[in-house]
This record gives structure tokens, C-alpha cells and sequence, in this order.
């Protein structure tokens, strides 16, 4: 691996993640925060500006020599690049809010994976052993902002967005975009890539704009309508309030996110043909019909389950369980989990063991190929799937060639491989995360299982002690970072990270 | 411009990853998932598996806002039906790649226009003619043509007893020879050096000469050695181009023989060309074989086997056994540039490099200013064609006043179909053509020289 020139391109993300920081800077100012704050976040984004730049320049190519970029270089520049974002990125948490550097690097990095986990409760310690009592209203709102801007950054993928705005970096070949865009199939829209992430982010931002000023139509005020925007379009999970979307108790609300939580774990390049006019592309392909399904067998099951109990709300209202109200919190859960989004009306944790036990399962399906949302990924689930039956056929026909196919187009061995063997790391990361957590964290079996799958799916909160109404401050500063490097692992598909462990990644 | 390259082979590859470069967006069809995977894995391109030749395949590489298509396939009949169904689907400009001038035929009314082909390249065709310019004179290694039909620039090897030897460019003797061409590039060592008057031309250089045809020869012909005409030549292997040049040498004159390994091959051979050739059957890379055929003393050897390493093996063999100049031909375009590492064989061609430059040049890809004559062979240079654009920075100046990129050669200047040599006194006029010979990075420096002044460009 060439470092000076994987240096280069990351010198030139951390500018760009300086110049977003410094966005939040007017947003703080018209959400009328202190003029400390305003000064401190301006500070904080000229920290990654300056270095940025003066390692831009220290790094640049010399006379007569030429990066090339090469499949070592790709992986390095993605692996390295998240990390260096989110170690600028949790700059104004431990300078404005004074977070211990692990939780702001956990809030930092759980806000660039989408995964949504927050430290920010109410029992939260700070910096010089303070506790944070009133949770996230104590957060200035220009900080809010940015713990939601970490999100819509890290949804689409900060590596391609930089590859769209900054042609000049001119890396050719498409390990950076496979490296970071979710999925096995690259369905490519432009011959170059840099205009196919140009494209996707064109969607992403209009998707956003939309749900925005729908919430913002509904009554919402327009700060708390775009943070919760970038949170559900990224499939992230942060919100502006400590009970999350429940807190809010508007039907109007609950049902657009739903919808936009939905949309967001679809492939970005349907909703590009939708848009451009061919809307019944989404039921010609198999991954969205398959994602449908399983979204609507979902709900229909849980709000079954949940007739008749009495349904607790993030904000500790009690509800009954009618029809009404069991197809609304189970269809918003349903979306919010199975997307990986992680927002929270109801404590899912108190359901019905099955409606609970149904939301774990679709923890690790998780979103399409090529959406925002994590977990394993529907295309993946339905190939294996296939690739099951076909081999329970196989045991009668042992001399037929493999016919696998996804949208028509037959799977070769090595895809079905790739797939295969993602599936093993993931179930087998998922274990040792856990395993470690309940060691780390001396925590009951359940809590370990879902905090590592729920940070490994990208998803957010768990069951029982991070369940909807609890958050992730109270575990100890080593299973936090364990935790920040199963969320990398799972944002950027597995490969692109553990291909750093290997000796030969190192040498030449 | 969006560009469909249908044939990710040796040929496809290589204008893909050239043109990609060029910033032009590419899509590569081929039936082969692992040859565009591996074509995908550095090059920013877009890929479809699939045949060519069918329209519902080029409709998923977008042909409806394609502006050239290439095909450049292995299959000649397939190249021409996707070129024609490109053209029913309204593109301007398309290139086919084809085996021989005998797919068409002139007395049926044949051609290219009849069956909608905008450009034609054949490969084999372009590579025999290659070989066919360098079997004039033995010390002659590559012949450049240009846009301009007078001009020319060949590379030939400097000897111990050549004139030129020894000596400072400028203190070369026979100075009204010299006044009229121009040395373009000197290849030492594998390395490309830029001639200046200072420098002194060593035994064993590979020297650059442009300028007009008659001046270029009499260069040649000053510094051969005695008998270093050739008219015996021995080709290995009756393939596309070892067919093509044996029937350009035999109209030319040469007493030519083959070797061939497949007796139906050899047999078709002689058939297609009813002429008094000799086809030897065996492996040209038996040593009894060679002998049979008189390697030994022939005045050149080709080898133009299909496979590339055999013709490498092939050419030394031939050359230890005594031919005076061995030439091979090889497919892949990479080991064009370590066929001059092996000193004992004296020109290789490589059959995908030859064609990329013709598709180049027919295509047109570059801007006004800039066209692409040929990437040469040996040094890792290009030959530019510049037009000198009104109000342009070099428009109306002395070349000696000219600030341009190192390592760059000008070396003729064409003006109203005449070729003249570009000295430091010549001033640029507007409507020139400045050739140049330099590396393909320089061209972004050199291009802001020659073009229009405009708001882009100030």
C-alpha cells in the first residue's frame, strides 16, 4: 500500500469533513445557541480544514511522480477514511460538550455508519466525572445538527461522495465504490463512477428534500424535520428527541417516516428509474419484490401478535393494543428495524416474545443492496436462500449445472462464493462481538447478542439493557470501542476491513 | 464522448484503457464475464457481458446516447453486424475491425459504404504493412506515416560505419542532407532521449529521422552498409499477417518463403495467392525446419506465429542461425516494449498497438487542436498533430522563442500540404500542422500552446 498517496485522498475527506462541520456553524446560530458553542464549532472545523490542508500538501505526489491506485490503496483509502472522519468528526462533542473521547468517538462513529447507538442519556458521564442530566436537551442544537449530518454523510458513503465532488483525485478502477457501496451486484448506471455517485447523491439529496418538507408540512419545526430527514434517509437513528419519533405521538409523522424509512432501504438506482419515469422497474426486480414481501409478512404477523396487549410508547404513555394502534407501531417498527434505522416509537422490548423475537431476525436481513441501510442485505438473504434449494435439488439431480439466478441474470460460482462466505463472517463475527461484550461489559446474554448485531447491522438499539429506552452510555470505554469496529466492519461490508488484517495487505 | 468497444481482447482492452484515460466514458461488451472483470478492476469503464451483435445487448451499454462504436471482436462477421445495427440506431461513427481486405469485393460493389461501415481497421493488414516498410533496407527499424502524404519518419540503427556515427548532430558532414529532416527521438539503452545539436550519436542507436520521403531515404540510404538491401525473406507461420505480408512481398518482388505447421493452412495459402511461394510444413521452432527452409541465410526472418512467445523463441533461433534481420510479431501490446530489451531481434510489432493507433486516428477522439498520429512502438512517446489555431500563443512566433515542455521533439511543420523541417527560424503561421514527438503526459501542456485563447484557457 502506497500510505503517502492513501494519505492524500484522506487529507482531502478530513477538508471535506471540516467544511461540513463548519456548515452547522449558521445552524447553530439561527437555533440561537450560546456564542461559545458557535465560536467552539467554528473552531472545530477549522481543526480539520487546517490539517487537512497542510497534510494535503505534504502528501502531494512529488515532481514527476503519480499516484496510482491500485486494490490495496482502495480498501486503505476506505477503511482509514471512515476512520479518520469520525476522529475529526467527534472533535465537538469533547470540546463543546465535554464527552471522554471514547463516547464522542462512539456517538461520531455510530452517527458516519448510520447506526444510530447513542451514549446520550441522562446518566451520561462527562469529562471531569459530570454527569449529563438532562440528556440530549442538554446538547446545544448546533451539535444535534451535526450528530445528524453524520448520518446523510455516511448513509450514501463519504469516499464516493468525495470521489463526485472532487474530480481532480482522479482515481480510476471502482475498488473505492465497491468498497464502500453496499451490496454484491453493481448495477451500474454511468460509464464513470464519479457520475453514477453524482446520480445516487442527486436521489439521496431529493429523497431528503421531500421527506423534509413533508414533516416540516405536518407541523414539525424545520430544524427537528431535517435532522429526523437525514436520520431515516441514512437509515441512521438519531434524533433530536431523548424518546426518539415517539416522542413526537403525531399518526402523520410515524406514517411518513415509515414510508421514507421503507424507500430508504430500497436499491437508490430503482428510485433513480422511478424517477425518471419507469416506476414498475421496482417490481421487476426480485431483491425489492422479495424486501416487500418480507416487510409486509412482518408487520402483518406483529400486529397480530400485538392485538389486545397494551403497547408502551418511547415517551412511557401507554396505549391499547387496537387495530389502529397495533398496525401503526408494528409497521413503524417493523420499518425502522428491518431497514436497520433504529428509531423507536414503541418499546419493542415488552411485545409479544415473537413480535420481539421476528425484529432480532430481521436485524440481520437489513436493508437492499445499494440503499443506505445495513445488515446483511436482502439480495444476499434470497441468494442463499436459493442457493439452499438448489442443493436440496441437487441431491436428486447431482449432475445438473447450477441455475441460480437473480433478476434473470445467472450467478457464477465466484458470487455465490463471496455471498456464502459473507454470510459465515457475518453469523461469526456476530458471535465473537458478542461474546466479547458480555465478557467486556459482565452483562446478560441477551443485551451482548443485540448490541452486537445491532451495531454490526448498523441498526442501533437492541434488546433489554440497550433496548428502544435505553442507550449505550453505560458500558465500559473497551466494549464501546469493540463496538465502534463492529459498526465499521458492518457499514463497510466485512471485506473491506478484515482485508486490512492480512499480512499481505502490509507487504508489497 | 461515450464510447461502446465491443471485444475486450488484446485490442479492446488496450483502447479501453487508453481512451478511458482520454476521459472519454467507455462500455465494453463481450461474451466473457472474467476477461471484462478483469478489464473493470482498473479501468473507471462500465461493463456488459453479452454478445455485441445484438441489439438488446448494446441497448443495455446505452446505445442510444453512444457517439462512436468500436467493435473490435475476434469475429469479423460479428464486428460488421454490430456496426450495422449501430448505425440503424443513428450512430455517426463506428469502426470495424475486420481479418482482410477480402471481405469486400470491387467488382460485386462491395465496400464499406454498401454495408453501412463508417471506418474499417484490420489489424493484420495494418501489422503487414508495418513489417512490409521495414523489410526495405536492413538497418531500417519502423516507418511513421502522417496526415500529410510526403512526410515520413523512420527509425533506423546507427552502425560503426555509418557517417552519422560519432558525431555531434550539429557537425554531421553531409549538412545539406541534413538541413532537411529532423531528428526526432534517439533510442539508447531502451530509453528515450531528446537529440539536441550537442548530442552524439553512439553505435547502436536507434535514430528518429522525419521529413520528406525522398530526403528521409537518401538519409537511409547514406548510411546503409553495402548489401544491406534484402530480397530473400522467410515468415513463420501462414496466419492473418504472415498471409498479408507474404502476398505484399510477393507482388513486391521478394522471393519469400513460410513455414507452416498445419498442412491445410499452408495448402489454403498457396491456393489464395496462386503464386510461386514455397510453404515449408513444420514447426518453425524446429531447428531441422529452419534449416529446410534456409533460415541460415536469409536476408529476414519474420516470425509471425499466433503465439506470442513462440514467435519471441522463434526469431532468436532464426537470428543465431545466421538471418541478417529478424522480425517478430507479437499480440500483446505489453511485450512490444521489451521486444528492444532482446537485442538480438531487430524490430518487433505488436499487432494490437498498430491497430489501436489507425482506430485512433480514425476516430478523431482528440479536440481541434490535437490529433493522435501513432503511440510509438519502442519509446514510450507519442506523436502529436497540433494545429496552430489563430491568436494562439505559438501563432506568429519563431520556434526558438517558444517555451516548450521538456523531453518534447518538434519535428515538422506542415503548411499547405508541404512538409518543412521545424527549425528555430521557422515561424509558426496559422493553420500549421506541428508535429511533435513527446510523452502522452505532455500533451496537456503542450496542447494550451496551439489552442484558441479562450475563457477556459486564459
Amino acid at each position: 500500500m502506497n500510505i503517502r498517496a492513501v494519505a492524500h485522498v484522506i487529507s482531502a475527506l478530513v477538508i471535506i469533513i471540516g467544511f461540513f462541520i463548519l456548515s452547522c456553524v449558521p445552524v447553530s446560530w439561527l437555533m440561537k445557541d450560546s456564542m461559545n458553542v458557535i465560536v467552539m464549532l467554528a473552531i472545530n472545523a477549522i481543526i480539520p480544514i487546517v490539517a487537512g490542508t497542510i497534510s494535503f500538501y505534504m502528501t502531494k505526489a512529488r515532481r514527476g511522480e503519480r499516484y496510482k491506485f491500485g486494490v490495496r490503496e482502495g480498501f486503505g483509502i476506505v477503511t482509514f477514511g471512515w476512520i479518520a472522519a469520525a476522529a475529526f468528526g467527534c472533535l465537538p462533542f469533547i470540546f463543546i460538550s465535554n464527552f471522554q473521547w471514547h463516547d464522542a468517538f462512539f456517538e461520531t462513529m455510530s452517527g458516519f455508519t448510520t447506526t444510530g447507538s447513542s451514549v446520550i442519556d441522562n446518566n451520561l458521564i462527562l469529562m471531569g466525572g459530570k454527569m449529563l442530566t438532562n440528556g440530549l436537551d442538554d446538547i446545544p442544537r448546533g451539535l444535534i445538527y451535526w450528530r445528524s449530518l453524520t448520518h446523510w454523510l455516511g448513509g450514501m458513503g463519504i469516499v464516493v461522495l468525495s470521489l463526485a465532488i472532487l474530480p481532480f483525485l482522479k482515481i480510476g478502477g471502482q475498488q473505492l465504490y465497491n468498497a464502500e457501496v453496499p451490496g454484491f451486484s453493481s448495477d451500474q448506471l454511468t460509464p464513470r463512477i464519479a457520475n453514477s455517485a453524482k446520480i445516487l447523491w442527486g436521489v439521496y439529496v431529493l429523497l431528503t428534500a421531500a421527506e423534509a418538507f413533508l414533516l416540516w408540512f405536518g407541523g414539525m419545526s424545520l430544524f427537528d424535520s431535517l435532522c429526523t430527514s437525514y436520520g431515516t434517509l441514512a437509515t441512521g437513528g438519531f434524533s433530536t428527541l431523548q424518546s426518539s419519533i415517539g416522542g413526537y405521538d403525531s399518526v402523520y409523522f410515524d406514517s411518513i417516516i415509515t414510508i421514507f424509512m421503507f424507500l430508504a432501504g430500497c436499491n437508490f438506482v430503482l428510485h433513480f428509474r422511478a424517477l425518471r419515469g419507469k416506476p414498475l422497474f421496482y417490481f421487476k426486480d426480485e431483491e425489492f419484490v422479495f424486501y416487500l414481501l418480507l416487510t409486509i409478512i412482518a408487520t402483518v404477523t406483529i400486529t397480530i401478535s400485538l392485538l389486545g396487549t397494551s403497547i408502551e410508547t418511547t415517551d412511557g404513555r401507554i396505549v391499547e393494543g387496537t387495530v389502529f394502534n397495533s398496525i401503526r407501531y408494528a409497521a413503524f417498527q417493523v420499518a425502522s428495524i428491518f431497514t436497520t434505522t433504529g428509531f423507536c416509537t414503541a418499546n419493542f422490548d415488552l411485545w409479544p416474545t415473537f413480535s420481539t423475537f421476528l425484529l432480532v431476525c430481521l436485524m440481520f436481513i437489513g436493508g437492499c443492496g445499494g440503499s443506505t441501510g445495513g445488515g446483511m442485505k436482502n439480495s444476499r438473504v434470497l441468494l442463499l436462500l436459493k442457493y439452499s434449494t438448489s442443493q436440496v435439488k441437487r441431491c436428486l439431480f447431482p449432475h445438473s449445472i447450477s441455475n441460480i439466478r437473480l433478476n434473470k441474470e445467472r450467478m457464477g460460482a465466484q458470487t455465490l462464493h463471496k455471498v456464502l462466505s459473507f454470510f459465515f463472517l457475518f453469523i461469526m463475527l456476530f458471535v465473537i462481538f458478542s461474546l466479547l461484550t458480555a465478557t467486556l461489559c459482565n452483562t446478560d446474554i441477551v443485551t451482548a447478542a443485540t448490541a452486537s448485531v445491532a451495531c454490526l447491522g448498523n441498526i442501533g438499539p437492541g434488546l433489554s439493557k440497550v433496548g428502544a429506552t435505553c442507550t449505550y452510555s453505560w458500558m465500559t470505554p473497551s466494549a464501546k470501542m469493540l463496538l465502534t469496529l463492529a459498526m465499521l466492519l458492518g457499514r463497510l461490508e466485512l471485506y473491506t476491513v478484515l482485508v486490512l488484517i492480512l499480512p499481505s495487505f502490509w507487504r508489497k | 464522448m461515450k464510447i461502446i468497444i465491443v471485444g475486450a481482447g488484446e485490442l479492446g482492452k488496450y483502447l479501453a484503457s487508453v481512451l478511458s484515460h482520454d476521459k472519454h466514458d467507455i462500455v465494453v461488451v463481450d461474451r466473457s464475464d472474467e476477461l471484462l472483470n478483469r478489464l473493470k478492476e482498473h479501468l473507471d469503464i462500465m461493463t456488459v457481458p453479452g454478445n455485441g451483435a445484438n441489439i438488446e445487448c448494446l441497448k443495455k451499454a446505452g446505445i442510444k446516447d453512444t457517439d462512436i462504436l468500436i467493435a473490435v471482436s475476434g469475429d469479423e462477421s460479428a464486428n460488421v453486424l454490430a456496426c450495422q445495427l449501430a448505425s440503424h440506431m443513428n450512430i455517426q461513427n463506428t469502426v470495424c475491425r475486420l481479418d482482410s481486405v477480402n471481405f469486400f469485393s470491387e467488382e460485386d460493389n462491395l465496400n464499406a459504404k454498401a454495408l453501412n461501415l463508417h471506418n474499417i481497421v484490420i489489424p493484420a493488414e495494418e501489422c503487414a504493412r508495418k513489417i512490409f516498410h521495414v523489410l526495405s533496407n536492413k538497418i531500417v527499424m519502423e516507418k511513421i506515416l502522417f496526415s500529410n502524404q510526403n512526410a515520413v519518419m523512420t527509425a533506423f540503427e546507427a552502425l560503426p560505419s555509418s557517417p552519422i556515427t560519432g558525431a555531434r548532430i550539429k557537425d554531421i558532414s553531409n549538412t545539406e542532407l541534413m538541413d532537411t529532416v529532423r531528428f526526432a527521438a534517439i533510442l539508447r539503452d531502451r530509453k528515450h532521449i531528446t537529440p539536441h545539436g550537442d548530442t552524439i550519436i553512439v553505435p547502436g542507436d536507434k535514430v528518429y529521422v522525419a521529413g520528406r520521403k525522398s530526403e528521409v531515404e537518401s538519409v537511409i540510404k547514406w548510411n546503409s552498409p553495402e548489401n544491406s538491401s534484402i530480397s530473400k525473406v522467410t515468415i513463420a507461420g501462414a496466419t492473418r499477417v504472415g498471409r498479408n505480408l507474404t502476398a505484399k512481398l510477393y507482388e513486391a518482388g521478394y522471393e519469400v518463403r513460410i513455414i507452416e505447421k498445419d498442412f491445410a493452412k499452408g495448402a489454403r495459402l498457396l491456393d489464395e495467392l496462386k503464386a510461386g511461394i514455397m510453404v515449408i510444413n513444420g514447426d518453425a521452432t524446429d531447428r531441422e525446419v529452419m534449416i529446410e527452409a534456409g533460415v541460415d541465410s536469409t536476408d529476414a526472418f519474420v516470425s509471425a506465429l499466433d503465439d506470442d512467445e513462440d514467435n519471441i523463441l522463434c526469431a532468436i533461433m532464426a537470428k543465431e542461425m545466421g538471418a541478417r534481420k529478424v522480425v517478430t510479431v507479437t499480440n500483446k501490446a505489453e511485450y512490444a516494449n521489451i521486444i528492444p530489451a532482446i537485442n538480438m531481434i531487430d524490430s518487433g510489432f505488436s499487432s494490437s498497438l498498430v491497430a489501436v493507433n489507425t482506430v485512433l486516428r480514425q476516430i478523431q477522439v482528440k479536440t481541434e487542436t490535437v490529433s493522435i498520429e501513432a503511440i510509438l512502438n519502442r519509446i514510450n512517446a507519442c506523436i502529436f498533430e497540433f494545429k496552430v489555431n489563430k491568436g494562439s500563443i505559438v501563432c506568429n512566433k519563431r520556434i526558438d522563442e517558444i517555451k516548450f515542455p521538456l523531453s518534447t521533439t518538434l519535428a515538422l511543420v506542415f503548411r499547405d500540404n508541404k512538409v518543412i523541417s521545424a527549425t528555430g527560424a521557422l515561424r509558426f503561421e496559422e493553420g500549421d500542422i506541428a508535429t511533435t514527438v513527446t510523452s502522452s503526459d505532455n500533451v496537456k501542456a503542450l496542447e494550451p500552446l496551439f489552442a484558441k485563447k479562450g475563457l477556459l484557457n486564459l
